[in-house]
């Protein structure tokens, strides 16, 4: 495995900037998750890493290589597509063997690595069968073994999951995690799915109309969003207008201040201030030492198993608030539409990020 | 399941074998009808004259150059018109279709325009002086098999390409990824993953080779002759029914036998992706 280091990628179609100058470092053994909507660029990024898509400029170094300018078949990366693209005509064996063979392997190893990947995924007794003759799940792992066997310097996925039914993805994106973690593989893993890479990855790229909006950690990225799209992204944000009127201090529209941690960084331009829903708390009075306290009427109730979700109307804005169902007695008759009370919420749960 | 299409060819061509076959056994009297008996001498005839052994070979000869030309022709393109996005697809299949418009009668004549000692390719050439005295171009060989792969080879591409459009390039760039240079990408992925199309293209175009008259009659001149027009000869000049419907089986039963011979040899050789 290697580091991947990706310089200012840029890739357009004529007027169309696909890619805006993309810049990532991607560290020997870490799992990097490009994470965005359908057209922002993830796919084509991830593209121009397996040498499919030609940079328009930049430079894309996988381990000590500039491998920029090298066709894809000389780039030893290991791709997982997205409908598997497995070969129809050939069976799991000769699919997981066809990387050795174009690396001219001897029979004996070639035969030694195909079962080892197999047991990996733990397909081996499938050796004969055809793709076809697979359930998705099953395909899914010879794509992976496929790839994986050729010890590539850096695993490519792109949203391998989205093929398979829910309960199938939850345990399959766990298996690659741990196959991940147990072989320090270099993964590039592109997913439009954010709880997919938030459980996943260690370090997530969050991009929107070609450009990189975020680079970080899940936590740091939802905990600490620097922009309203990202905030709004991952996760759910309620969203304030309104400007930084003095330390921690920001004024709404409607002038009502709120108090936001004042040695958080803030950032340039026209801000917002984004609350998670599960910061929120509704209650008939103000809690006792509450800096952050707003007059909010229930508009509707909506019960959701773990959670109960309050739509409130607070400050002319409808925001959402999470009650947890810790008891099980979250049932709507708590909390009736009409139902006026205060929607509370700490300083430090006050984000500001820019619009 | 006797619906209409199952009558029609009943009607239309089950029949009219069956009649044509009757006739193969029949005896021939030199200027008169002929006698109703049951022989194989027409039969015999064919197997003991090594005239019509030449007249077999050169059919079944240019049927194979001329499929295999087609067939390595028609894939560049067939495999362009199946992965390209552009606005102008239908426009370009139109193209391949539009020589099928013009009649092979006609074509031919535009043929032996071009390749004619005074026609336009040696009058080009000799006014370029690349050459000194025109090429013999019309009736040879040559001359008929360009003739045949010009009519034959859009049938080779559109076949092709319904098959190739059928592939998901994404397996295409699966092997690239593992490492296989394009040659070899489309050796082991593309070409057997398309060999349905491959037979079934090739199939298609050898029969309208082996059956082809018009191109080889005006192409070919007087001493060229290949099965079809030797089975016209047989019975609309020498009026010899019999031998002629003899010839014309010998005709059928080698062209399917060799299209079946192929097929299996294909479909061995790259186990195809059902």
């Amino acid at each position: 495995m290697a580091k991947v280091q990706l310089r200012n990628l840029t890739k357009r179609y004529g007027d169309f900037v696909a890619v805006d100058d993309f810049s990532l470092d991607v560290a020997d053994g870490e799992f990097v998750a490009l994470l965005g909507p359908s057209g922002c660029g993830k796919t084509t990024t991830l593209r121009m890493i397996a040498g499919f898509v030609e940079a328009s400029t930049g430079e894309i170094r996988i381990g000590e290589r500039d491998v920029t300018e090298y066709p894809p078949y000389r780039r030893n990366t290991g791709m997982v597509f997205q409908g598997y693209a497995l070969f129809p005509h050939m069976t799991v064996f000769e699919n997981v063997a066809f990387g050795l063979r174009m690396r001219r392997l001897g029979a004996a190893e070639t035969h030694e690595r195909v079962a080892q990947a197999l047991k990996l995924v733990r397909l081996d007794g499938h050796v004969d069968r055809m793709p076809r003759q697979l359930s998705g799940g099953q395909q899914q792992r010879v794509a992976l073994a496929r790839a994986l066997v050729v010890q590539p310097d850096v695993f490519l996925l792109d949203e391998p999951l989205s093929n398979l039914d829910a309960k199938l993805r939850q345990e399959v994106r766990l298996e690659i995690r741990q196959l991940q973690q147990a072989l320090g593989l270099t993964t590039i893993f592109v997913t439009h799915d954010q709880e997919e890479a938030l459980t996943m990855a260690d370090r997530l790229v969050v991009m929107d109309r070609g450009a990189i909006q975020q680079v970080g950690s899940p936590a740091e990225l939802y905990d600490r969003p620097v922009n309203r799209f990202v905030a709004d992204f991952i996760g759910h944000s309620n969203f304030f207008n309104g400007r930084v009127c003095g330390p921690g201090e920001f004024k709404m529209d409607t002038g009502a201040i709120v108090r936001f941690d004042p040695e958080a960084a803030t950032p340039q331009g026209d801000v917002s201030v984004a609350v998670r829903p599960e910061r929120i708390s509704f209650g008939h009075s103000p809690a006792a030492g509450t800096i952050n306290c707003f007059e909010a009427e229930i508009e509707a109730v909506t019960f959701a198993g773990p959670r109960l979700d309050l739509i409130l109307r607070c400050e002319g804005d409808r925001i959402i608030a999470h009650v947890h169902n810790s008891d099980g007695n979250v049932a709507t008759e708590r909390h009736h539409v009409g139902e006026q009370g205060f929607a509370m919420w700490s300083p430090s749960s006050t984000r500001l990020v820019s619009r | 399941m006797l619906g209409p299409a199952t009558l029609f060819v009943l009607a239309f061509l089950l029949l009219p074998m069956l009649v044509v076959l009757r006739y193969s056994v029949n005896r021939y009297v030199p200027g008169g009808l002929m006698l109703q008996v049951f022989t194989l001498e027409n039969y015999a005839h064919f197997f003991q004259d090594h005239y019509f052994h030449k007249v077999l070979l050169t059919t079944v000869w240019v049927s194979v150059v001329c499929t295999i030309v087609s067939l390595v022709l028609a894939f560049p393109l067939a495999y362009f018109l199946a992965r390209t996005r552009s606005a102008a697809k239908s426009l370009l299949v139109m193209l391949v279709v539009f020589p099928l418009l013009v009649g092979n009668v006609v074509r031919a004549a535009g043929w032996m325009a071009l390749l004619d000692t005074k026609g336009v390719v040696n009058s080009t050439l000799e006014a370029l002086h690349i050459i000194k005295a025109p090429l013999n171009i019309m009736y040879t060989t040559g001359a008929v098999m360009i003739g045949i792969i010009s009519i034959v080879t859009p049938f080779m591409v559109l076949t092709l390409q319904s098959v190739l459009e059928g592939i998901n390039y994404s397996v295409e760039e699966a092997a690239l990824n593992l490492g296989a240079s394009p040659i070899r990408t489309f050796a082991k992925v593309t070409l057997p993953l398309a060999m349905p199309g491959v037979i079934a293209g090739t199939s298609l175009v050898f029969i309208l080779c082996m059956n082809a008259y018009a191109t080889p009659v005006l192409l070919g001149g007087p001493s060229f002759q290949m099965m079809a027009q030797t089975i016209y000869d047989q019975i609309s000049n020498t009026q010899n029914w019999p031998f002629g419907a003899a010839l014309a089986f010998v005709l059928m039963f080698v062209t399917v036998a060799l299209t079946v011979i192929a097929q299996m040899f294909l479909q061995r050789r790259y186990k195809s992706a059902e």
